[in-house]
């Protein structure tokens, strides 16, 4: 009776032991998930002269310069041309006309801050316009395609910036 | 008596002789080859995603990555979350913010295309522990609903280790 009592108990424990898997050489890692506030943007645009002469300027000279800033984190910056119409698909290229006589027109340009042009890439599509990528300085400039006659005139510039979320 | 010390000698003396003339016969040669293979060596990394905007996170929204690699064997590998992580149901985790604890996110942990892991239970300690569909990879993602994310840094401990079954 002894015998089969002990002879019980040494398959249970077997049993037990068939089922207890166990996980070693255990690593621990940890991250810290980061949520920052929603940065506010705060976006100039600058004329590069108070005024300008009504004159034939040669291709890429800089009429505007902007800064878009982020108030917190460093968010992937995009702008756009703020008008709605005669804009090259590309994104980056505009035609402004004159205030006083929409027949005088400038052709323009974004370009980075080290003067190249800024390229957008195909996706950077956003409610049917192109979004042109700032890099992290957040500065961009504007400048003629061309060369251009300008006729004496005002020229309104207007851009519109905001946080690219891929 | 003389004869019995002689007698006793010659016994003696026969008995070294037999000592020093034994042999051994049938000799069977046996052969065990220790293998000292190499120790495993695991290594696990939790990458946060940058650029987490606080407010409104939509549902399934990928927050980390997790890799686990091995050098020295091609265990199972099976992943839970740290024993300081409050847990949900299965593989949810809820975190706490690091500045508010009333800031609250909760997060699972799923393979990298956002599919549940097999899990298995009944392991020491009891806990449940995932592995892992390529036996390597897994992401930490929101929970699979909307969410309001207060600004805060939120950790987030996981464990790796070698299945062993």
């Amino acid at each position: 009776m002894f015998i089969k009592t002990f002879l019980g108990c040494a398959i249970f424990v077997c049993l037990v032991n068939a089922h207890a898997a166990t996980v070693t050489n255990v690593t621990t890692a940890t991250a810290t998930l980061n949520f920052n506030a929603n940065p506010t943007l705060t976006h100039t645009l600058t004329p590069a002269q108070s005024t300008f002469e009504a004159k034939t300027y040669p291709a890429g000279t800089v009429f505007a310069n902007g800064l878009v800033k982020a108030s917190v984190g460093n968010p992937d910056i995009a702008i756009v041309w703020h008008y709605d119409a005669e804009e090259d698909p590309g994104g980056i290229d505009a035609i402004v006309h004159g205030t006083n006589d929409p027949s005088h027109t400038i052709n323009l340009q974004f370009h980075n801050s080290d003067g190249s042009i800024i390229n957008v890439p195909a996706d950077h599509l956003f409610n049917g316009k192109y979004w042109a990528p700032l890099k992290a300085d957040g500065i961009y400039t504007i400048e003629n395609e061309q060369d251009v006659t300008i006729a004496a005139d005002e020229y309104v510039v207007s851009v519109d910036a905001g946080i690219w979320n891929s | 008596m003389k004869h019995q010390k002689t007698l006793l000698a010659v016994l003696l003396t026969m008995s070294c002789i037999t000592a020093h003339a034994a042999s051994v016969a049938d000799v069977t040669p046996a052969t065990a080859t220790v293998d000292f293979s190499q120790a495993m060596t695991l290594t696990h990394t939790l990458t946060p995603l940058s650029n987490l905007q606080a407010g409104a996170v939509t549902a399934d929204t990928k927050l980390a990555d997790g890799k686990i690699t091995v050098t020295g064997g091609t265990p199972t590998i099976a992943i839970k979350a740290s024993s300081s992580m409050q847990t949900g149901t299965m593989n949810a985790v809820i975190l706490k913010g690091n500045n508010d604890p009333s800031h609250t996110l909760d997060v699972s942990f799923v393979n990298p295309d956002g599919t549940g892991m097999a899990a298995d239970t009944g392991v020491a300690g009891g806990a449940v522990w995932f592995m892992p569909f390529d036996n390597e990879n897994y992401i930490i993602q929101s929970a699979s609903r909307e969410q309001t994310v207060a600004a805060d840094q939120y950790d987030i401990s996981m464990d790796a280790g070698i299945w062993n079954n």
